[in-house]
């Protein structure tokens, strides 16, 4: 049923006469009284007052076949009555949610722009959002800034269920490919599998953490309709955005950063080994005497401990621990990093790099030998982050 | 082709030609029951559709370039923007800054219950009605021609969802031949983004009840009508892409999945025929997102 956002505007005002079970519904005003709305591709969503709380409903201005199957019990199915004409109508299902009070992601990140501090606390705390979300039982499907709220204590919540997957719904055929500015370009409606959210948690995470690595990005890459990658350029090689954030990342020895928009480029919508790169932060390492030993996977060198990786594969090359650090390259930068993966010494590029051994290690830049001191740790400052 | 996302950085636009000939002074009864004419008619759904697109271009409270419209008017009086000011084309937060008159109606509706009750509708009027002389379709077109090919020449647009142009009569055209017209269609159906051709989209109206009538009909529907206007509104109108066929299939009430070649036509079509075919019109599968 094609119903327009002005139609849902009016029945809504004079709702009394046009519910099964709702009842008169109340509706949020803005000051000039006119209702709270956000109108989409596809629905209208109203902030409503409902059983004492604010809920949000969601009406389809365009057939959506699966939403009983997906909204389950929060689907009311034949609801609202479309009039039309002056003795007919036509009955629309309609969903019912909690109303999660707070800011879209997109808003929080226009309001902390040039805030280097306020911007790496979303990132992390999108890291951690996402790594529960790469986890859980169900795939959000259409994941993008617009469609994560941040509440007022920081954490954040999808919104928006209308591509969603679960086991119990592989069997539908679906009719959503995401939207573009965040999905890989392989993705179609019908890539409908539990990989749909890896690229754009991918991409969303590493324009949080370029962005508050360094602020200026986001005055001279998009940030309102994209997030300062877009994904076709990415994977076709033609981002100038990605090959400044690449650098950014490499320099300053953030290398699971590095590693997530590295994946960026996959040729897969599907990123094998993002989860752990989300869930790693050195801040979580257990303290031990034995430092971890070197160990590669697919290419890449970690660190692991009884067997099991303590920091994850993501460095292009790495030397053992010696004397508590480790040289370690990401992209074309060389650093030193403690046992528990803390970046604490960037090199930059270096021909050559070898170890500690009585406190110093020796470095070769362009055909010069270098000996860097311990002690000297403040000539080559690690991240800010 | 006809999948680009509308967005700021990639809007797209909307022409809309309305007939203003003497002709759309008759009047017709609407499913509402009101006696309105032809013309009324139009400049309802060419108001509504505008606020429409206004409310589907509004984010955190404020209206967003999604869009770029031009309504053109034409009658005895010539060719003229019915949005008025300098340039033909106003990106839609720029219309939304005006405050343009607000008009009310009543409307008698069935409610849930299987009662009555009267709504009253408020309505912005973007465009006013008016009625004058001969249609001169001809030079209209040409004129739309020429905005949407500067429209399409534009860097910025060369990604963009093609402009789409829907045209409204409820008449033939008096400044051209059969075959003159054809050309001038062809002229802008050639029009193109990266992203697809130009959609032209003819609508006509019809104030007679109870007629042979035609939405987004497929060639062989157009055929089987074996009316020569009908025919010509045909090879003036596009194919309607992939990405607007469930809408259409649902409008018209076609089977799911169901794969036919619909053509961007209404003939003889009601008020909310023409107000579906508004509707489908402006929208996209990927539409502002």
């Amino acid at each position: 049923m094609l119903v327009t956002v002005l139609k849902y505007v009016e029945i809504i005002a004079h709702s009394r006469m046009f519910t099964r079970s709702l009842g008169a519904i109340d509706v949020f005003t803005d000051a000039a009284m006119r209702p709270v709305f956000i109108a989409g591709s596809r629905s209208v969503v109203f902030k409503i007052r409902h059983g004492g709380r604010a809920m949000m409903l969601k009406c389809y201005t365009s057939p959506k076949p699966n939403i009983r199957r997906i909204y389950g019990e929060r689907c009311l199915r034949e609801e609202l009555f479309i009039p039309e004409g002056t003795d007919s109508g036509r009955w629309a299902d309609v969903v019912l949610c909690d109303w999660i009070e707070g800011r879209t992601l997109r808003c929080a990140v226009a309001e902390a722009a040039g805030d280097g501090e306020a911007l790496g606390r979303l990132a992390r705390e999108f890291d951690r959002f996402a790594s529960e979300l790469l986890g859980a039982e169900w795939t959000h499907g259409d994941l993008k800034p617009d469609n994560i709220i941040v509440d007022c204590g920081g954490a954040m919540h999808a919104i928006d269920f209308d591509a969603v997957y679960r086991p119990d719904l592989a069997d539908l055929r679906s009719d959503e490919a995401g939207t573009a500015a965040f999905q890989h370009p392989l993705r179609t409606a019908e890539l409908y599998d539990d990989s749909m959210d890896d690229y754009p948690a991918a991409l969303i995470s590493s324009a949080l953490h370029a962005l508050a690595a360094d602020p200026t990005l986001g005055g001279r890459y998009d940030t309102d309709e994209i997030m300062l990658f877009l994904p076709r350029e990415v994977c076709e090689g033609r981002s100038a955005a990605f090959d400044e954030v690449a650098e950014l990342f490499s320099a300053r020895g953030m290398a699971a950063s590095y590693r997530i928009l590295m994946m960026l480029r996959s040729p897969s919508p599907r990123l094998e080994g993002l989860r752990e790169l989300l869930e790693w932060s050195p801040d979580d390492a257990e303290a031990c005497e034995t430092p971890p030993a070197l160990a590669c996977r697919d290419g890449l060198w970690g660190y692991e401990r009884g067997g099991r990786f303590v920091i994850p594969p993501m460095f292009d090359d790495g030397f053992e621990f010696s004397e508590g650090l480790a040289a370690v390259r990401t992209g074309r930068s060389w650093h030193f990093i403690t046992t528990s993966g803390r970046t604490v010494m960037n090199l930059g590029e270096c021909d050559a790099v070898k170890p500690f051994s009585n406190g110093t290690a020796v470095i070769m830049r362009g055909g010069s030998r270098v000996e860097v001191d311990k002690t000297e740790a403040a000539n080559y400052p690690p991240p800010m982050l | 082709m006809y999948t680009q996302e509308i967005t700021c950085k990639h809007r797209t636009a909307f022409v809309i030609a309305v007939d203003q000939s003497l002709s759309m002074r008759e009047s017709l009864v609407t499913e509402c029951g009101h006696m309105l004419s032809k013309g009324d008619v139009v400049t309802y759904a060419v108001n509504r559709i505008i606020s429409e697109m206004m409310a589907r271009a509004t984010r955190e409270g404020k209206v967003r370039d999604y869009y770029d419209i031009a309504v053109m008017g034409y009658s005895s009086r010539g060719v003229e923007s019915l949005l008025g000011g300098v340039r033909k084309l106003i990106s839609i937060s720029e219309l939304s800054d005006r405050r343009p008159e607000k008009r009310s109606f009543a409307v008698n509706h069935r409610t849930a219950e299987g009662g009555s009750a009267v709504m009253n509708y408020s309505f912005d009027m973007w465009i006013e009605p008016s009625f004058d002389g001969s249609t001169p379709m001809y030079e209209a077109l040409s004129e739309i021609r020429d905005l949407v090919g500067e429209w399409c020449a534009e860097e910025r647009n060369a990604g963009s969802f093609p402009p789409v142009v829907i045209n409204i009569t409820d008449g033939e055209v008096s400044d051209a031949d059969c075959d003159e017209l054809r050309t001038m269609a062809d002229g802008i159906k050639s029009l193109r983004t990266d992203d697809g051709n130009v959609l032209l989209m003819n609508i006509h109206i019809t104030a007679a009840a109870g007629v042979p009538h035609l939405l987004f009909p497929t060639e062989e529907e157009v055929l089987s009508e074996d009316n020569r206007y009908a025919r010509l509104l045909a090879d003036c109108s596009s194919v309607m892409p992939e990405p607007f066929a469930e809408l259409i299939r649902d409008s018209r009430g076609d089977s799911r999945g169901s794969r036919r070649n619909y053509l961007a036509m209404g003939y003889n079509s009601s008020a909310e025929e023409l107000f579906v075919m508004l509707n489908i019109g402006s929208r996209s599968v990927n539409g502002a997102r």
